[in-house]
């Protein structure tokens, strides 16, 4: 029943009251006209009520003049007469126009730009690179000739070795993957020596290429030449090679810390006050003021999109700033406390430092206590690759 | 009546649809709320309880409570309501 419902809609159809005495024959004689009629209801001897397509009853006329009846219409249903009804109410039309216009509109924009996959180059500096081609907030999504917009980024930033933008709704999406800076590497035709990276102890010195200069157990300096590349030997003329070896050595990272046992706190003390912004591109536009009495605070801002799914944004948020009241506290910790928190935070930020190829051999950290507060050395031994190929040069010749 | 007696027999031999070959109306019942006449010769009476449409075979009588003609075309008559009787008087 759906699908005829659905072309009666279209067609549109009337209520229609018929009165007369012989209703009877008035039925069968539209039947025998060809037009039909649904929900027919008899309301008296005398009345009737009925469903009727448009061209159904423009048709009724000759039969109502041979069966005396009259008919008036009760509603008028379907599509012809909303149309109808559309024409007199223009600004009805006129504002669902303006409305699909907005929407439209509003949705070939790009109203945020989200950038994946940067971790060395700054987001900022995408962002910026992004805009000069074309790529910002409020860019026309038509017209943007993104594969080209990806080939001048690659050319614009070195550090990126591939991009991709993609439009998702009023979002554009741009997912960079970062070129990882390949370590120097002499080409393998060209002499070079082998130097240590950093100072240490070396344990185990094996030269593939080269003649090695140091010895096991000697100590090296950074930048000291551990296998050079210059072969002499008696009676022959001087050979440059392309030295490789490994050079194992034990190096060692220090650090120190301190932790005083007081330090000064903001705590919140529970108060907050708060304002209420509308944001509509850059404007803002206050909806809650109030003033900020308290001496010192944190000023926290909220910021919410109105219409934020996945893929549509409008440039509609709102702001709110919320400022809490702080006061400041003395925060003591005891002196164990203290040992503990130095050593840590000594240990932390010496293994940051080490690569994560070396190997770690021995951990110390000395935790004293002078005055006020904790001091901790953290030592931490490593044994690790310490070899760099640095390129030889020849008489001021490369 | 031999002429009927033929195609009745004729549409059984030839296991047609008697009601095409007779010419004969055809009437569904749903449960008793809703009964299709196809094939029929137009309305004679009509009213809330009482509804009575011609064939090519008699008069149908349906009587029944708030009866309603759901739609009404050269085809068919579908009406609905609550049916309690219906009478075929040849």
């Amino acid at each position: 029943m759906v699908i005829p419902d659905i072309l009666r809609y279209f067609r549109g159809s009337l209520k229609v009251k018929v009165q007369g005495l012989k209703i009877e024959s008035f039925f069968n004689m539209s039947v025998a006209h060809g037009i039909s009629f649904w929900n027919v209801e008899r309301i008296s001897m005398t009345e009737a009520r009925f469903n009727i397509s448009i061209k159904g009853y423009k048709l009724l006329k000759k039969v109502l003049k041979k069966t005396g009846c009259q008919v008036s219409i009760i509603d008028k249903y379907g599509f012809p007469f909303f149309m109808l009804k559309l024409k007199r109410r223009k600004m009805l039309g006129i504002g669902f126009a303006i409305f699909l216009t907005i929407v439209i509109g509003m949705s070939s924009f790009v109203w945020s730009v989200k950038i994946i996959g940067a971790r060395q180059i700054s987001i900022r500096e995408i962002e910026k690179n992004l805009s000069e081609l074309g790529v910002k907030p409020g860019a026309f999504k038509l017209n943007l000739p993104v594969a080209d917009i990806e080939n001048n980024m690659l050319i614009k930033m070195e550090g990126l070795s591939w991009i991709k933008v993609k439009l998702v709704g009023t979002r554009a999406e741009v997912e960079v993957k970062e070129r990882v800076v390949m370590p120097e590497i002499v080409p393998d035709d060209k002499p070079c020596d082998v130097i240590a990276k950093r100072d240490g102890i070396i344990i185990k010195i094996v030269s593939s290429k080269g003649d090695p200069v140091v010895k096991q157990s000697d100590t090296v300096r950074k930048g000291q030449v551990l296998v050079t590349g210059v072969i002499k030997r008696p009676d022959l003329e001087d050979r440059y090679v392309h030295a490789a070896a490994e050079s194992l050595a034990r190096t060692w990272y220090e650090q120190s810390c301190a932790i005083p046992f007081q330090s000064v706190e903001k705590i919140r003390t529970g108060r907050k006050l708060s304002k209420i912004y509308i944001k509509i591109g850059s404007k803002k536009i206050q909806i809650k003021n109030c003033n900020i009495s308290y001496k010192s605070y944190d000023k926290i801002e909220k910021s919410t999109k109105l219409i934020d799914t996945a893929s549509f944004q409008l440039p509609l948020d709102i702001i709110i700033e919320e400022y809490h009241e702080t006061a400041n506290k003395i925060r003591t910790i005891t002196a164990e406390e203290a040992k503990i928190e130095a050593s840590n935070k000594v240990e932390k930020s010496i293994m940051e430092n080490i690569p994560s190829d070396a190997k770690i051999i021995n951990k110390k950290v000395n935790v004293s206590i002078k005055e006020n507060a904790a001091y901790a050395v953290g030592l931490i031994e490593t044994i690790e690759d310490i070899g760099v190929q640095q390129e030889i040069i020849i008489n001021g010749e490369v | 009546m031999g002429v009927e007696n033929f195609k009745e027999r004729f549409a059984e031999i030839a296991e047609l649809p008697k009601d095409i070959v007779m010419d004969s109306p055809k009437v569904t019942i749903i449960g008793n709320i809703q009964l299709s006449i196809e094939n029929h010769r137009g309305l004679i009476e009509y009213g809330r309880d009482k509804i009575r449409v011609n064939t090519s075979i008699g008069i149908y009588k349906i009587t029944g409570q708030d009866l309603i003609i759901k739609s009404i075309s050269i085809e068919e008559i579908v009406m609905t309501g609550r049916i309690d009787n219906i009478d075929i008087s040849c």
